[in-house]
């Protein structure tokens, strides 16, 4: 979670939410009209409201992976959602657009955060380079995501991984496994965060002296590298994007116009995904 | 029979080249009409994701078919969509079309100006009613605000989405409508207005007797082209709202992309092609019978 500082600290916010409750009760001041005109300036989060699948990886997702400890969607090919996690995630949602936290807007060509519209958005790594480049002067600050109140232990998050894979049916499985270590040797994987500021999954980031240079020069990034163990994928399930549609229907439905509740939601997504992943079996 | 077909044997190398003179646009019709339906046929009794090998599965893709909400959802938006956008059209078309064929000041460059817009990318056109349509931030709404009136939420509220979308389509296409309806009107012949006046018919009888009638066969065209036209409803719920808010503007056009390049069910989007295709021709048949009875009343 990026947070814009120079927002929170005009709102007399001192400290980084980090629970559900601490987010809303953030929101509560930082969400301000500031001219009078009875337009909002500033909103605590925004997110692209659309029904589609792939925009729920910035926001359903990952805050059910960090308040289920990195849990599955699937098990054994079964559905596995934990339907009081998911209630959580929708309930908070729903609270933030219920109360008019986050605006029910599409920004078209313009970056609310950068803008400083928005005092918090959910990105991964690639926004630290982003916003050097188009808002060199904003402040701003990296956290994990706000988890339930009652939540114990780390807090996972979502990375988009790029996993490398050797078909068991090649010619040269030999040769495959030596490009693949090549490709993964540190000095390939400084490159990878220093051309494009990508997080290898590596568990000497922040040990091995080879990075030590590139994490003292882009702070920010000490954080993602920090998440590195506790950061799960997307499923590796067929009919993903299906399965991530129904959620998406169902989270707006339930976050987005407040129209079922959390519960209803959830059910309902979950007899959605066993109705996809039986009828394309 | 040889004489009305020209092809008799001596005809047949008389005409040889002429085989030649059409044989690129049966390369044409065959690669990317002939070919693609035939083979979209085959789909429909497939499971394909275009990776992995086709897999028979019968019927399986119309049972699907039979009992997905979506499909429903997607059939009823679309109805709506065109039950708001062709009255519309035709309204607004007909309606400048009126004016544009009288001879007022700077004719050609409102001619040209209505057209724009139908030569302008969609995508382009659509984001740009993005910004207007902005419930926070769009320019209607502050227009609206400016006047005290409660702001309207244009594309959030899934009871009004569909008549926003209508309204720009509507927007988008009236020019191609307005250029049929001039046609339409140049072609009535001007001896009966003249008629009328004699015999004292008021122009809005004028209208109603000699106008309306008149056009019968455009606004054929113009009701089937419309129709066609909103079947065929994708770009502007793809970037406008991406089918929601809740699949109030998810459109067959859009619910079939989906299946097809989102979820790579090619068999289920060929077998909702094919549906679509059949309730398409049906609804145009139907349109036709109605419009020639009432001409011919």
């Amino acid at each position: 979670m990026f947070y814009n500082i120079g927002l929170f600290r005009a709102a007399g916010v001192d400290s980084v939410p980090r629970t559900y409750s601490e987010y809303l009760s953030t929101a509560r001041v930082v969400t301000r009209d500031i001219d009078g005109d009875g337009q909002t300036d500033v909103w605590m989060g925004e997110r692209d409201i659309r029904p589609i699948w792939w925009q729920r990886l910035f926001d359903f997702f990952p805050f059910y992976l960090a308040a289920s400890h990195g849990s599955s969607l699937y098990v054994n090919g079964e559905v596995a959602l934990q339907s009081e996690v998911a209630e959580k995630v929708f309930a908070f949602f729903q609270e933030c657009y219920g109360q008019k936290y986050y605006p029910r807007t599409f920004f078209q060509g313009a970056d609310p955060f950068l803008l400083g519209k928005k005092a918090t958005n959910f990105a991964g790594p690639w926004e630290v380079a982003h916003i050097h480049k188009f808002a060199p002067q904003l402040q701003f600050g990296v956290a994990p995501l706000p988890v339930p109140d009652d939540h114990q232990g780390p807090v996972h998050t979502y990375g988009d991984y790029k996993n490398i894979a050797i078909f068991s049916n090649t010619k040269y499985p030999r040769e495959a496994w030596e490009f693949v270590k090549f490709l993964t040797l540190p000095e390939h994987d400084l490159l990878l965060l220093t051309i494009c500021d990508q997080i290898p999954i590596r568990g000497d980031l922040l040990t091995n002296p080879l990075f030590k240079e590139y994490f003292a020069n882009n702070p920010s990034m000490v954080k993602f590298a920090e998440e590195t163990p506790y950061t799960r994928s997307i499923d590796a399930v067929a009919d993903l994007k299906e399965i991530l549609d129904a959620i998406s229907q169902e989270y707006e439905r339930c976050a987005v116009y407040g129209q079922i509740t959390p519960a209803e939601a959830v059910k309902d997504a979950i007899d959605r995904m066993r109705l996809i992943t039986e009828w394309n079996k | 029979m040889k004489q009305l077909w020209g092809m008799g044997k001596n005809n047949w190398k008389g005409d040889r080249g002429a085989y030649w003179l059409v044989l690129p646009y049966i390369i044409f019709f065959c690669a990317f009409v002939a070919y693609p339906l035939i083979f979209s046929l085959v789909l429909v009794f497939n499971r394909w994701n275009i990776v992995t090998p086709m897999e028979w599965v019968g019927g399986k893709n119309f049972i699907r078919l039979t009992g997905d909400p979506l499909f429903y959802k997607s059939l009823i938006n679309t109805v709506i969509f065109l039950c708001i956008h062709i009255p519309l059209q035709i309204l607004v078309a007909l309606g400048f079309s009126l004016l544009l064929h009288k001879r007022i000041p700077g004719r050609g460059f409102f001619r040209a100006v209505y057209f724009l817009p139908v030569v302008v990318s969609g995508v382009a056109v659509t984001i740009l009613w993005q910004q207007l349509y902005s419930y926070d931030y769009g320019v209607l709404n502050a227009i609206l605000r400016a006047l005290s009136l409660p702001a309207v939420p244009w594309l959030i509220d899934p009871g009004v989405a569909m008549p926003s979308i209508a309204i720009m389509a509507t927007w988008k296409n009236v020019g191609i409508y307005i250029v049929l309806f001039l046609v339409g009107l140049q072609n009535i012949p001007p001896e009966l207005y003249e008629a009328a006046s004699i015999d004292g018919a008021k122009p809005s009888q004028q209208f109603l007797s000699i106008t309306l009638p008149m056009l019968n066969p455009t606004m054929l065209v113009v009701v089937v082209l419309s129709t066609i036209g909103g079947f065929s409803l994708f770009i502007e719920p793809y970037v406008l709202t991406g089918g929601g808010p809740m699949q109030s503007t998810l459109s067959g056009m859009l619910y079939i992309y989906n299946q097809a390049f989102y979820f790579g069910h090619m068999g289920y989007a060929a077998m909702l092609g094919f549906v679509y295709a059949l309730i398409i021709l049906a609804v145009v048949l139907l349109q036709r019978k109605f419009i020639e009875r009432e001409a011919v009343a």
